[in-house]
């Protein structure tokens, strides 16, 4: 009795050792012919054949299932296999968009429909930003990719879309262009035109490391300033004009403020409102310029409330006070952008020195 | 487990008792493995089937896949909502960041599927019928027989990657695939004839 009773079982494992190269082999792409696997294992052809038919059966009707299982993980695949890991993001992760990671190997980073990823350019609440090649038209764009993939119903979803054709239709010299607005195996995205600079999120942190830094007479060089090559000429520059105190650091600042509220206004003038002006949001380039980019998008975050960050729609700090006094979020338009551009103004002015005693904490 | 002839809005007397193995298959599939310790399928299920009976008039269909399309609806925003209360508190208690991350992803990815099954109704409709009667057999299966085909088939996931997460061998996971599709498929079958 035991003896059979050990044959058996004997002849259960190797059952499963057989089924178990069979099944390994096809997760390979390597299926045996069905015919053949059976006639190598007569003695489990029942078995066999039982197991195959069952095994079939279920993969044909878990077929839907897992096509929706794979539609989400979209974004999940992304994260896991494009990404570089997660480590260095701080606090202030929302405001890193514009950072440039460089100790992160350039892997093999996949492609998203027409457009190719070349690498992280950035994170923030509402996505991550990589720059890409769109395969087509041989050009390099930014491709931000939102985390939440869809919104909670088709209408929203839409009313995103609504908000990205109309920020599409902006032509302005200080706004980012926005190229396409699309959706992919499930992974919704936005390419934009790729600007080669640094979001003014960034020199803030470099004007105030390099303040720190000045009392030791060191060059406000931080790491990833040195490894990010052309794009912090303007970062330099500022710097420069910073630490010597010049008036050319005032012009500077007001430059900036100036082709903000000029971009602004022009955005208002077509009826957009950004609602998200934030240093994170503004892009300088490599001739100094300013770039206002995400238009249309903060639309969409309100929609999906505190889907990622917790984050409030308009990042509370530099929402203009027009917005905030009105209970339904409604100011007009060029009331609403000429607030935030001079919150702004304010946020960069503290990195002089006579400011320096009060300099606001960040987070 | 009859579920055909599904009665439509103008039948008082309506079955939902059905799709509870549906419902609790698909909040299975959805739930972060970190959730699943924390919540429970069959709570959300209950909840969800609650709320459907409660605001039954505004169901709009007429046949048991719309019924089952707006089931998924209510267990989706009771998902989403269940993952997010859960990403607040791990935030409030100063929990580390990878956890809120994967919370949060969650109850994203939830609302993900949900829109994803919104977006092509037209070949769900033959389907839903199958998969009411495949959760109702396998919710009859030993627990570890319903997990390896859970894992296996229905998500995907490759045998060494089910041997890991059930911490078994993969010989002993192909036993509990080999003895589980077996019996699904005689339950299979008879619910198939009635």
């Amino acid at each position: 009795m035991n003896e059979e009773l050990a044959e058996s079982s004997q002849r259960q494992e190797r059952l499963q050792e057989i089924l178990l190269g069979y099944v390994e082999a096809a997760e390979a792409g390597k299926a045996p012919d069905q015919r053949g696997f059976l006639a190598a294992h007569p003695e489990f052809a029942d078995e066999i054949a039982d197991f195959l038919a069952s095994y079939q059966q279920l993969n044909q009707m878990a077929t839907p299932l897992r096509e929706s299982n794979e539609r989400q993980a979209g974004m999940d695949a992304i994260q896991a296999a494009l990404l570089p890991h997660r480590a260095g993001t701080t606090g202030r992760s929302t405001e890193t968009v514009g950072v440039i990671d460089k100790s992160a190997p350039p892997a093999e980073l996949g492609q998203l429909g027409d457009y190719k990823l070349l690498r992280e350019i950035g994170r923030g609440g509402m996505g991550v930003v990589y720059e890409a090649e769109q395969i087509s038209l041989r050009r390099r764009v930014a491709l931000k990719i939102l985390p939440f993939v869809a919104g909670v119903d088709s209408r929203q979803l839409q009313r995103f879309r609504n908000e990205a054709e109309a920020a599409a239709h902006l032509h302005h010299s200080h706004i980012v262009p926005v190229f396409a607005v699309g959706c992919e195996r499930g992974v919704h995205y936005y390419a934009m035109q790729f600007i080669d600079g640094q979001s003014l999120a960034t020199v803030i942190a470099a004007l105030a490391e390099g303040q720190e830094k000045a009392g030791n007479g060191q060059q406000p060089t931080s790491e990833k300033e040195r490894t990010s090559g052309n794009s912090t000429q303007a970062v330099g520059a500022i710097s420069t004009e910073h630490s010597a105190r010049t008036h050319r650091f005032y012009r500077t600042v007001a430059t900036i403020g100036r082709q903000t509220a000029e971009a602004l206004e022009y955005a208002h003038q077509t009826g957009i409102i950004h609602r998200d002006i934030k240093p994170a949001n503004l892009l300088l380039d490599s001739r100094g310029e300013v770039w206002i980019t995400d238009f249309g998008l903060a639309q969409f975050r309100s929609q999906v409330g505190l889907t990622m960050t917790g984050e409030l729609l308009g990042t509370l700090r530099y929402v203009s006070r027009t917005s905030r006094s009105r209970p339904n979020g409604r100011p007009s338009p060029s009331a609403h952008g000429n607030g935030c551009a001079g919150t702004l103004l304010l946020w960069v002015l503290p990195c002089c020195s006579c400011w320096s005693a009060s300099l606001p904490q960040r987070h | 487990m009859e579920v055909r002839g599904v009665p439509t809005n103008e039948h008082q007397n309506w079955e939902l008792e059905g799709f509870r193995d549906y419902l609790r298959l698909l909040a299975r599939l959805q739930l972060d493995p970190r959730l699943q310790a924390k919540l429970d399928a069959s709570d959300i299920v209950q909840q969800t089937l609650l709320q459907a009976h409660e605001h039954r008039d505004q169901f709009r269909g007429q046949t048991e896949a719309e019924l089952a399309g707006w089931l998924r609806s209510i267990l989706a925003n009771t998902l989403a909502a269940a993952a997010r209360r859960f990403a607040a508190d791990a935030r409030n208690l100063g929990r580390e960041r990878s956890l809120q991350d994967s919370l949060a992803e969650s109850a994203a990815r939830i609302e993900s599927w949900l829109a994803a099954e919104q977006s092509s109704p037209s070949e769900r409709v033959l389907r839903v019928e199958e998969l009411v009667r495949l959760a109702s057999a396998l919710a009859q299966l030993p627990a570890d027989q319903r997990e390896v085909i859970e894992f296996h088939h229905l998500k995907g996931w490759p045998v060494a990657e089910v041997a890991e997460v059930m911490q078994r061998t993969k010989p002993a996971v192909m036993g509990l695939l080999f003895r589980g599709q077996k019996k699904l498929r005689e339950l299979l079958q008879e619910a198939g004839e009635p």
